[in-house]
């Protein structure tokens, strides 16, 4: 399952991203380097607007107009995409890397059957046979009942996990190599939270790779194997789990860590992150930017 | 067979399920309330035609008739008794059917209504028409290069295109077609050389389906210039609404799913945003409708075109009564039928709202 | 958006091309209309037969005959100066349209705030009202307005507002409605605030902005009504020199003279375009959120 020499499906080198902002270049990835074993979930942890949306969306071409790479590469299962254009992307886009929406009750199109929606990407994909199956089949794997009412219905008569199920099972469906989860528990109740993270596990042991972007540790506790920390566009640490949550190398971690709450350790007190580590972190990324002759 | 855990609690197991009927009786109370919307119609139209100064009879009597022929004509036309009385009697015709004898051509109103009421209706069918598949284009031309420079450009044409009302539109095309270019007919609905064809005054339709190439050809000619001046404000208002919606749609969350599934532009474009964007703007052109019926009034006899509008202001001048309270009557029913019409559609277009017993 | 300092509001307004446009195309009618008897050449009634149809002169045309004023934009059946008459419709058109505007802004307010406001019965009574009202194709009912009235520039303005009201009414409902659900205005009524006072002090400025912006549209609506009841012949007697009434006669000579038709309907555009794109600018600005 977990190959460790097999071409990586995800291998980000030194990125460096920037975005235009009123006539000048603001550096959003200062050299971020990432790698996501098959069959393993790596998780991508940090505060909002760290950069790891980012991250996200340059794995996938979808960088917004604004956005430039100005250096490094990403290698999806060994295809080197930095400078693919949108034509080549969607080649790749469903069928070798998918991606887990956030926000479950905005990211179905409400005037569509779920059949429809999850048929497009089979057969943009796939040869196109046996088509309502494999969607039954699909249904049936993230643990839906009655799959043929679900394929009959539109979003808005399901629940938000139920949505998020069919999500999860569209970015599935083709298989593909790389498989990125946006918050994908955020918007939804803790209870079914549990499930769908469940779910997540179950399905990533069949040999694709997971990036896992978050912000909740308990969440990467739970499912992860591996992880990068992230701030200001750049990573901070990275691991396997258990040695980063025994033995967090950086300050930063060390705070994340303890701003999550403990239910175990009663006598625990929630520390917020410090805010001298935060300025001295985006002090160190702007010296970074200065080294580079980047003028934030 | 779905593994899944006992406590696996997938959702719901019986999720709200489809119903195709719409509920009826909301219909149903919106039709009863048009009733007094109705009435007030006919009330208004009725004492303001009385207090209007002028009277009918004295603009059409011969010189030389005896006061005698005059007070007949009165009782004729009904108009010797009081305001109160005569409502009261028109009511009760109208709702046998009879709607009186019109002053000024001596025909029975209803005939006259029923010879010309076809005429404006495709009128502004065609007008509708092209509205919305004009306004339609360039709306989505519009959202598909937003941006761009030609994007820029459809949005400024149709900023000024929506600011000439249908009166100048029909001035300027009159002028355009009539003086500078007489590619098009500037009155009148059909080519006088051409025989018609018998039945239920409802030209275009009647010819599409005989097949009568020339005489749908004459129709739709003479038709353009009119239906354009009518369609042309409507169809830019179109245009930014639909480009408006559309530039919503595409920065939805389902927009950029459907790009991560690898879909192309154009599929994106047409079947996951315009189906979202289209439901307001369709809702939208059919209350147009209603505007460009009430355009007919002035077009029409801009236009020399003979269906019920170009009857009205000659009506309204002429104090033709019977005849001008038959047509704001008319008026009235198409607009509220429009609405209620609307009402549906929206319903219809909008799976969330279907088998709701809310309106 | 609280009462905003009036100077940077301008400022901010400056850059905004629309509003440039519409403001320059605004004072130029409104000056012209102030400083007709100044700025036309002659007198617009002034009839002479001797010089009719004569071609204009702006267009490089010669005059037909050198002892005769100079007509710049040519001359009508009767020997009328285009040029003074239009000058002198202008006055006409941006009477009616600052008069009706405001007479139809005032009472579609008023109305439209009390249905919001109050709701209930208030609200289905004026709600019923506008409904009867958009039943009636507006053309007609002008037209039958000013069969009632008579001619006369009051009754074109009467006519004006009384078919119009209904725009200012709606948006104003659903403005006051939205606003008086809002937490500042339950507030202002716990605080023992009379109604009144409420819709003075705390919807009137919310509302502002919109209303500004329909108010030009309607100056715009005004005098493309005027043009149509001059047009139909039932505006002021026909001695008086208004755009509609110079389409009007100018259709009769198009093939001769279509100059007489021309120019009234360019100024007409330019008037209705400029007041549109006023309207347009100034509610962009106060309104960032609608992309329209």
């Amino acid at each position: 399952m977990n190959n460790v020499n097999a071409t990586p499906a995800l291998q980000i080198s030194d990125l460096h991203v920037e975005i235009r902002r009123a006539d000048t270049w603001l550096p959003i990835l200062r050299g971020v380097n990432l790698s996501v074993a098959p069959g393993c979930i790596h998780a991508l942890v940090g505060e909002s607007g760290g950069g790891k949306s980012m991250v996200a969306k340059a794995a996938t071409g979808l960088l917004p107009q604004a956005a430039r790479i100005s250096g490094g590469s990403i290698c999806i299962d060994g295809k080197d995409v930095t400078q693919w254009s949108e034509n080549q992307w969607r080649t790749l886009r469903g069928g070798a890397v998918s991606m887990v929406l956030q926000d479950p009750m905005t990211a179905l199109n409400p005037v569509r059957r779920i059949g429809a929606q999850m048929a497009d990407v089979l057969r943009a994909h796939t040869d196109g046979k046996d088509i309502e199956t494999t969607l039954v089949g699909l249904l049936e794997q993230v643990q839906l009942r009655e799959p043929q009412s679900v394929l009959k219905a539109y979003p808005h008569q399901l629940s938000g996990g139920m949505r998020q199920r069919v999500v999860i099972a569209m970015a599935w469906a083709c298989r593909p190599r790389l498989i990125i989860c946006d918050e994908p528990t955020t918007a939804l109740d803790v209870t079914v939270q549990k499930q769908v993270l469940r779910l997540i596990h179950r399905l990533a042991g069949d040999g694709q790779g997971v990036l896992l972007v978050t912000h909740d540790l308990g969440v990467v506790a739970k499912l992860c194997r591996s992880l990068s920390v992230i701030h200001a566009g750049r990573i901070l640490e990275e691991g396997s789990v258990e040695a980063v949550f025994a033995q967090p190398q950086h300050a930063y971690t060390r705070a994340l860590l303890a701003a999550t709450p403990r239910f175990d350790r009663p006598e625990h007190t929630l520390l917020p992150v410090d805010d001298d580590l935060i300025d001295s972190l985006n002090a160190q990324a702007r010296a970074y930017d200065s080294e580079r002759g980047v003028s934030a | 067979m779905p593994a899944g855990s006992v406590a696996d609690n997938c959702g719901r197991t019986g999720f709200l399920l489809v119903r195709r009927t719409m509920n009826p009786l909301v219909y149903l109370k919106r039709v009863l309330i048009a009733i007094p919307t109705l009435l007030g119609v006919g009330v208004v139209v009725f004492v303001l035609m009385r207090v209007v100064p002028g009277d009918p009879i004295a603009m059409m009597i011969a010189p030389g008739a005896s006061p005698q022929d005059i007070q007949n004509m009165r009782a004729m036309y009904g108009l010797d008794k009081s305001i109160a009385q005569q409502f009261v009697i028109w009511l009760s015709e109208v709702l046998q059917g009879r709607f009186g004898t019109s002053i000024t051509f001596r025909q029975d109103v209803l005939t006259l209504i029923g010879e010309r009421l076809p005429a404006t209706l495709e009128l502004g069918g065609v007008a509708m028409l092209l509205a919305v598949l004009l306004g339609g284009a360039a709306g989505l031309w519009s959202a598909a290069r937003d941006g761009g420079w030609v994007s820029n450009l459809i949005d400024a044409l149709v900023a000024v295109i929506q600011s000439i009302p249908d009166f100048l539109w029909g001035l300027m095309l009159m002028l355009l077609f009539g003086v500078l270019l007489p590619w098009l007919p500037i009155s009148g609905r059909l080519d006088p050389g051409l025989s018609q064809q018998a039945g239920t005054g409802f030209l275009l339709i009647d010819s599409l389906i005989h097949g009568r190439a020339e005489l749908v050809k004459s129709l739709l000619l003479y038709m353009l210039a009119p239906a354009l001046s009518l369609a042309l404000p409507v169809a830019a208002m179109l245009a930014r609404v639909l480009k408006a919606s559309m530039q919503e749609a595409m920065s939805s969350d389902y927009v950029m799913l459907a790009r991560l599934k690898g879909m192309s532009t154009r599929h994106v474009l047409l079947v996951e945003a315009l189906p979202n964007a289209v439901t307001p703007t369709l809702s939208l052109s059919a209350v147009q409708f209603a505007f460009i019926l009430g355009g007919t009034v002035l077009i029409e006899r801009l236009f020399s075109y003979p269906g019920i509008g170009s009857l009205a202001i000659d009506a309204v001048i002429g104090r033709d009564l019977p005849l001008i309270q038959a047509i704001v009557l008319t008026f009235a029913l198409l607009f509220i039928a429009i609405n209620i019409a609307v009402d549906v559609l929206v319903v219809f277009l909008n799976p969330r709202l279907r088998g709701s017993a809310n309106t | 958006m609280a009462d905003a300092q009036p100077v940077s509001v301008c400022l901010r307004l400056r850059r905004n091309p629309r509003v440039l446009f519409g403001s320059f195309v605004c004072l130029l009618l409104v000056l012209t209309a102030l400083l007709a008897p100044w700025l036309a050449p002659q007198d617009p009634g002034q009839q002479e037969l001797m010089a009719s149809f004569e071609k204009p002169l702006l267009f490089g045309y010669a005059a037909s005959d050198f002892a005769l004023p100079n007509y710049w934009l040519g001359s009508d059946n009767l020997g009328r100066d285009v040029l003074s008459r239009l000058i002198y419709g202008a006055r006409i058109a941006m009477l009616v349209a600052v008069i009706s505007a405001t007479l139809a802004a005032l009472l579609g307010t008023l109305l439209g705030a009390l249905a919001g406001f109050y709701g209930g019965r208030i609200d289905s009574l004026i709600s019923r009202m506008v409904d009867v009202w958009m039943s009636f194709p507006p053309v007609l009912l002008s037209i039958v307005l000013v069969s009632v009235l008579g001619t006369g520039l009051w009754s074109v303005i009467a006519a004006i507002v009384i078919v119009d009201w209904t725009r200012f009414c709606r948006v104003v409902r659903a403005e006051t409605q939205a606003q008086a659900a809002l937490d500042y205005v339950v507030s202002a009524r716990m605080l023992g605030m009379r109604s009144w006072q409420i819709l003075w002090h705390e919807i009137r400025p919310n509302v502002m902005p919109l209303l500004i912006t329909l108010f030009t549209l309607e100056m715009g609506v005004a005098i493309v009504v005027e043009a149509i009841l001059s047009f139909v012949g039932l505006s002021l007697s026909s001695g008086a020199a208004t755009w509609g009434g110079m389409v009007g006669e100018g259709r009769l000579y198009v093939n001769q003279a279509p100059w007489l038709m021309v120019f009234p309907m360019l100024l007409m555009m330019l008037a209705v375009l400029g007041l549109n794109a006023l309207g347009d600018g100034l509610r962009r600005e106060f309104d960032p959120v609608l992309t329209r």
